[in-house]
């Protein structure tokens, strides 16, 4: 881990992933300052949100702790910014990476999935009129992600 | 997890993907086909039982050593020596690493071994050290050096033996301490030793080495003799049952008739010997081959007998048959002269009779 650590986080500066961008703090290299662009099509096109990430001392054998620190109207991202990706959780596999874990995270953007839901009110809002639930989106992200 | 720098960039199907480096004693999954580091898979699988490439189930009963060509192949990737942020500026192949570190590099930490010693410095500077601190040590015998350490400030002695288990401490100077010392009287042997046990981990490693190639051999083998067996189908007996079958086979000549006959019915009579292995059977078939061969020999002499036989006594007859039609013969001239010499005697006399008559 030693050197998978640093080597990733090399990587993930010098050829980051398209509207993701993730810098580790110098006096702690496992906490990451990570910023997501909302994907284009979606209620949160143009924003731009702040996350924390955190790898713990097991990493890679542990998931990443990841944290929503924008506000953000989503069915699957709570008040408290946590999202709930089964890849963070039970679904961890050794073979993900910073990037597939932001990546993901960023399609989850795209594709919110209401049935799952961490916010039940957003998810129910959601699942009752989709089109208001998405100009609310669209309205925090114009609010708080910019 | 190795903690090398490689000299390039190395192929990324080489790379480990859950430390991201070349593959240190590389495993692959027999249920999936996917390789890592050993010590890695071993440490995921000790967190969930899953391959971490596909989330199939897997256990630590499912590795086996990669492929000898992926062990090659990031076995000679080429490394940086581990001491290079110190200045040594070596690279060479992951594999001789160790070597390197042994015998060569010259920031790679080295214990003194002038007995009593023990200090650990870089090789380069042990050289220095040897000559300044133990060539006057000898000048000045070991009393100064104990006076040096005295220098120090030390209250407390402890035997210059402390590394190999002495547990002396107290306020004798090392030089009265060691001649009660009972490790002093085995300063050889531990001198000796301790270059034994050098040479043996180097030793140990090699044979280590040895040991995964020679691992992995032995799958590549069992998995051919898995293909064996499946492609023999029927003919293949389990091992257990062969021990049998080589004392029956070398039973004697009696039972090895039986084994024989057996080999042409590998279901029913082998199973009914319950000992016929394809083993035997080739030899049954072998004997078998040979006695037919016999057979036809002995067919052939005897038939080329008889046709002698038979040969010889046709000739007989023939001749006795020459014999009778000769007799025959005989006979029927005789009677033919006979009738001439009537006819002639007549003839002669009339032509007799007419000559006297012209006359």
């Amino acid at each position: 881990m030693q050197t998978a650590l640093p080597k990733e986080t090399e990587r993930l500066v010098a050829d980051p992933a398209p509207g993701i961008s993730a810098l580790p703090h110098d006096d702690n290299l496992r906490y990451f300052d990570v910023i997501i662009e909302g994907p284009g099509g979606s209620p949160f096109a143009n924003g731009k949100f702040k996350l924390e990430l955190f790898l713990p001392e097991e990493y890679p054998m542990a998931p990443p702790k990841v944290r929503f620190l924008t506000k953000i109207y989503h069915p699957n991202i709570d008040k408290l910014g946590r999202i709930c990706l089964d890849i963070l959780k039970d679904k961890w596999s050794p073979a993900l990476q910073i990037r597939t874990v932001l990546l993901s995270i960023q399609a989850l953007l795209s594709a919110p999935n209401p049935d799952d839901p961490l916010a039940t009110d957003v998810a129910k809002h959601y699942k009752e009129d989709e089109k208001d639930a998405q100009r609310v989106s669209q309205e925090w992200t114009q609010k708080y992600a910019v | 997890m190795s903690l090398y720098n490689y000299v390039y960039t190395p192929n990324s199907n080489l790379i480990c993907c859950i430390c991201r480096a070349p593959f240190t004693d590389p495993t692959t999954t027999r249920t999936c086909a996917h390789t890592f580091c050993r010590e890695c898979i071993l440490r995921s699988l000790s967190h969930s039982p899953l391959c971490p490439v596909d989330r199939s189930p897997l256990t630590t009963a499912d590795l086996s050593p990669a492929n000898p060509i992926v062990r090659s192949l990031v076995d000679e990737l080429l490394v940086e020596c581990i001491h290079q942020p110190e200045g040594c500026e070596h690279t060479c192949q992951r594999q001789t690493i160790p070597l390197h570190l042994k015998d060569e590099c010259e920031y790679a930490e080295v214990v003194c071994m002038v007995a009593g010693c023990r200090e650990t410095m870089r090789r380069k500077a042990l050289q220095e050290h040897v000559e300044k601190v133990h060539d006057k040590e000898d000048e000045a015998e070991q009393v100064e050096a104990a006076d040096e350490e005295e220098g120090d400030g030390a209250e407390a002695y402890s035997c210059p033996h402390e590394k190999v288990g002495c547990p002396y401490k107290g306020p004798l100077k090392p030089s009265e301490h060691l001649t009660s010392c009972p490790y002093e009287s085995l300063k050889d042997f531990i001198t000796s030793n301790t270059t034994k046990m050098a040479l043996l981990t180097e030793q140990n490693v090699m044979l280590r080495h040895r040991v995964d190639v020679l691992e992995s051999t032995v799958q590549i083998m069992r998995r051919e003799m898995a293909q064996v067996k499946s492609a023999l189908g029927p003919w293949s007996r389990s091992s257990s049952e062969l021990p049998l079958a080589l004392q029956a086979a070398s039973a004697g000549p009696s039972s090895r008739e039986e084994d024989a006959l057996a080999a042409y019915f590998p279901e029913g009579s082998g199973a009914r010997q319950g000992t016929g292995t394809l083993e035997d059977t080739i030899l049954g078939l072998r004997e078998s081959v040979v006695g037919l061969a016999a057979g036809v020999d002995q067919m052939g002499r005897r038939s080329e007998m008889a046709l002698a036989n038979e040969t010889l006594r046709l000739g007989e007859e023939m001749m006795s048959i020459r014999g009778q039609m000769h007799g025959l013969r005989m006979q029927m001239h005789g009677m033919m002269m006979e009738r001439n010499g009537v006819e002639y005697g007549r003839v002669g006399n009339t032509g007799l009779g007419g000559s006297i008559t012209k006359l």
